[in-house]
C-alpha cells in the first residue's frame, strides 16, 4: 500500500507542478519585433528539479522497501488479489477520466460562450490547462483511493 | 446470495503455520490469505487447489459454499 500511495501521491505533485509551470511559465512578456521578451517564474524550474529529483527518490524507495516486480510485494503481479485490486483501480480512475473529460469539454465550451457573451477576458488556454490538471489529479487521487480501500478489505 | 466460508485459520494454526509462510507456500502476498481468512476474498481455483495441497486436505473440506439471506 505504501509503494501505491508514494507513486500517486509523486504523480500528483507531477501533474500540480506540470499545470502551473504550463499555465504560469512567465510573469511578464514584453512583445517585441522579433519574439518576446519574458521573466521566467519558479515553475518551471520546480517541475525540472522535480523531474530529476523524483527518479532518484523512487530509486532509493524501491531499494529500500524492496519494490521489484519479481518480489511479493504491492503491484508485483505474482499475486492474484492484487491483479483485481488494480484492475478495479484502473477502471474508477477510467471512469472518473472519461466522465471527468466530457465536462471538461463542455466547461472550455462554456468558458469560450461566457467569455463572448460577456465580453470577459477569460483565457481559453488557461482554464483548459487547470481543468486538465484537476482532471488528472482527480483520477489519480481516485486510483489510489481505490486501491487502498480494496487492498484494507 | 451465495458465499464461500473457509477453515484455512483452523487447518494453518493446527499446523503450525504462519500466514506469511502459508502466503509463500501458495505464492501470494500475506495480506491475501489475511483477506481470505476473513472471508472476503475468494479465491480462484488455482489458489484453493495449492491451499488444498499446502494444508493436506481436501479442496470441498476447506471451502464451504453457503447461502446467506
Amino acid at each position: 500500500m505504501k509503494k501505491t500511495i508514494i507513486q500517486c501521491s509523486g504523480n500528483v505533485l507531477l501533474f500540480t507542478l506540470m499545470g502551473l509551470a504550463f499555465m504560469f511559465p512567465f510573469s511578464e512578456i514584453t512583445q517585441m519585433e522579433m519574439g518576446f521578451q519574458g521573466s521566467v517564474t519558479i515553475f518551471p524550474f520546480l517541475l525540472i528539479a522535480y523531474l530529476i529529483v523524483y527518479p532518484i527518490v523512487h530509486y532509493i524507495l524501491a531499494k529500500k522497501y524492496h519494490w521489484g516486480k519479481s518480489a511479493d510485494s504491492e503491484l508485483a503481479y505474482s499475486d492474484e488479489r492484487e491483479k483485481i485490486i488494480v484492475s478495479e483501480s484502473t477502471k474508477i480512475a477510467y471512469k472518473v477520466l472519461i466522465g471527468g473529460l466530457i465536462i471538461t469539454i463542455a466547461a472550455i465550451g462554456g468558458v469560450k460562450f461566457f467569455s463572448l457573451s460577456t465580453g470577459m477576458d477569460i483565457s481559453t488556454y488557461l482554464s483548459s490547462i487547470a481543468l486538465s490538471t484537476a482532471l488528472l489529479d482527480i483520477a489519480t487521487i481516485s486510483y489510489c483511493a481505490k486501491w487502498c480501500w480494496e487492498y484494507k478489505k | 446470495m451465495e458465499t464461500l466460508t473457509n477453515i484455512v485459520k483452523e487447518l494453518r494454526t493446527q499446523k503450525d503455520m504462519s500466514q506469511g509462510k502459508l502466503a509463500k507456500l501458495v505464492g501470494v502476498t500475506r495480506q491475501t490469505i489475511i483477506s481470505l481468512e476473513k472471508g472476503s476474498y475468494v479465491p480462484s481455483l488455482l489458489l484453493a487447489m495449492r491451499i488444498s495441497e499446502v494444508l493436506e486436505t481436501p479442496i470441498e473440506i476447506i471451502f464451504i459454499k453457503e447461502s446467506v439471506e
